[in-house]
């Protein structure tokens, strides 16, 4: 970022000149391709589903935490996990994974909850078969995903 | 001199001028960034050990289908406006929301958002269990 720039216009042979080249543009180019892929891997995060989350007032700050299972219900129903829709038997079986991946040996409760993203205009009935299946699977710590209610609405 | 001078200012400003671009790109996408928050909640089985003696919940009942709903508190109709739940669970629990749980109970085709309200609004009133009622199989 330092090297020096000439005023008007650059000569692109002057660069190559005794082999050498322009570092500051490089620097500059590292760090918007770093910034780039920072911004984009965030946006894209395959776990989270474009779902419209309700509001609740008495909701706690969300926290990562790594390897936690996350249920997307979309409007329709549907049951993504990481961009894939599951049937019953499917997510029965993510969760009994989870169940022995999440429940310490002599324990009763998984150190973990699973945490449920369900869209604002999602009947209820889906909902609650999700809830029996973790009741089902022994899963009784679950956390329903919602959004601040000072966010800014989003447009549709 | 003052050539050499006013080519390094101008190399200073360049890079000044990268570094206000990135700063304004990451900005721009802060608000993109959406930070969900959780309301946990533990279900039946594992919310109690084994109960001495069953307590008669607080019911609080989401009735009606999609976006036209009303709420009921132990079957008394609260009107569509879930604000003031609170103060009615807290009341009809006579203050004693340490050991009385609220139960929330939902028609199947309730939008979910209402159903959440009532949970959120059972959390406000000061509850210590607050749970769902399961629906009947079909």
């Amino acid at each position: 970022m330092g090297a020096k720039r000439k005023k008007g216009k650059a000569d692109p042979s002057a660069a190559c000149e005794g082999g050498g080249f322009e570092m500051t543009s490089m620097i500059d180019v590292t760090f918007l391709l770093i910034i780039f892929f920072m911004c984009v891997t965030e946006l894209a995060d395959q776990s989270k589903a474009k779902v419209e989350l309700p509001v609740a007032e008495k909701a706690e700050e969300d926290t990562h935490i790594p390897g936690r299972v996350i249920i997307n219900i979309t409007e329709k129903g549907e049951r993504m996990i990481m961009g894939q829709e599951y049937d019953d038997a499917g997510l029965s079986r993510l969760m009994q994974l989870e169940r022995e991946a999440s429940v310490k040996p002599g324990d009763q409760f998984p150190s973990r909850a699973i945490l449920i993203r369900v869209d604002k205009n999602t009947e209820y009935e889906d909902v609650e078969h999700v809830m029996q299946l973790c009741m089902e699977n022994k899963l009784w710590r679950i956390a329903f995903a919602t959004k601040d209610p000072n966010a800014p609405e989003k447009r549709r | 001199m003052s050539e050499i001078m006013k080519e390094e200012e101008h190399g200073a400003f360049t890079s000044m001028i990268d570094i206000v671009f990135l700063l304004l790109i990451f900005f721009i996408l802060q608000p993109f960034k959406e930070v969900d928050r959780k309301l946990p909640v533990p279900l039946k089985e594992g919310s109690s050990k084994q109960p001495v003696a069953p307590i008669e919940p607080v019911r609080v009942g989401v009735r009606g289908r999609g976006n036209e709903i009303f709420y009921t508190v132990d079957s008394r109709n609260f009107g569509s406006n879930p604000a003031g739940l609170a103060q009615v669970i807290h009341d009809r629990a006579l203050g004693d929301l340490d050991r009385i749980p609220v139960q929330i109970e939902s028609d199947p085709e309730v939008h979910f958002a209402h159903v959440l309200r009532a949970f959120d609004e059972a959390c406000k009133s000061g509850a210590e269990k607050v749970g769902f009622a399961a629906l009947p199989k079909r």
